[in-house]
């Protein structure tokens, strides 16, 4: 298998961990690659500061009051 | 939109103020990526998921998964109305997908993503990168890295295969890496290694 194709699949992997997507087998496989192999490791802290930096920096805004006073107002409640 | 009001019991009432109002936010911000960030069209989406929510309490479980319920509601909402009256329906940029499909065949399908060439953006690029991908794209990752849904569950909220949620999503981070490069690039942020 080429150095790529070794790159890609351990980046899968790491992708996978990301999204909590590895059964606990497949984890403790991914940990002990990256407490052997700081490469491993390094790929895992950047991909994690990427999706952090992502969440940090993606625009969120607020529901107004008055989308939410709509809503409310269409709660009927029906008699006991 | 004028809406058929269903009454609903009080403690039917209570649950919807307790388990589903507090998700507005993240439905208005999710409404906003679906209709290209047009606040009004946002807001009626948002009315009109609640609304169908309230119609349909009945069927709502306490203790369930609330936020993935609404935003189902919302996505299928989104395409049953706002699909057919936008000018021009949402389609698929083929030139972002080709490029990296090329990337792809050259084994070039991760990018590394240099935290010292994006450290010092401080605008809305990541917004703008996030709503130039192709809306299939898009989705996913609001999906997924903003609002913290598991596979499963966007595979129920966008009516997908799991494998396609893992595919689509592995495109779309490295569109948007490779976006957000370019971004850099022509703002000239320099390479900091020696």
């Amino acid at each position: 298998m080429s150095l790529t194709n070794n790159h890609q699949e351990l980046f899968q992997k790491v992708s996978l961990y990301l999204d909590n997507a590895l059964s606990a087998e497949e984890q403790s496989a991914l940990m002990q690659e990256i407490n052997s192999d700081p490469h491993t490791l390094e790929l895992l802290s950047k991909e994690q500061r990427f999706r952090d930096f992502v969440k940090a920096r993606t625009e969120r805004r607020s529901a107004s009051p008055a989308l939410i006073q709509a809503i409310r107002e269409k709660i009927r409640i029906a008699p006991a | 939109m004028e809406q058929q009001l269903h009454p609903i019991t009080a403690e039917q009432a209570l649950r919807f103020e307790k388990e589903l109002l507090p998700h507005a936010d993240s439905l208005f911000n999710f409404a906003m990526h679906l209709t290209n960030y047009k606040e009004e069209d946002s807001n009626d989406l948002v009315q009109d998921a609640y609304f169908k929510a309230l119609r349909f309490m009945d069927k709502y479980e306490a203790g369930t998964n609330p936020k993935a319920w609404l935003f189902t509601i919302l996505k299928n909402a989104f395409i049953n109305e706002y699909r057919k009256k936008a000018k021009q329906p949402t389609k698929v940029d083929f030139e972002d997908i080709i490029h990296y499909q090329q990337d792809d065949e050259h084994g070039a399908s991760h990018l590394d993503f240099r935290d010292d060439v994006f450290e010092n953006m401080m605008g809305d690029e990541v917004t703008k990168a996030i709503s130039e991908l192709p809306q299939e794209f898009r989705t996913v990752i609001i999906l997924c890295d903003i609002e913290g849904f598991s596979y499963e569950e966007i595979a129920l909220i966008v009516d997908i295969p799991i494998g396609t949620v893992r595919s689509r999503l592995h495109r779309a981070r490295n569109l948007l890496k490779e976006k957000l490069k370019r971004y850099a690039e022509q703002f000239g942020y320099k390479d900091k290694r020696s």
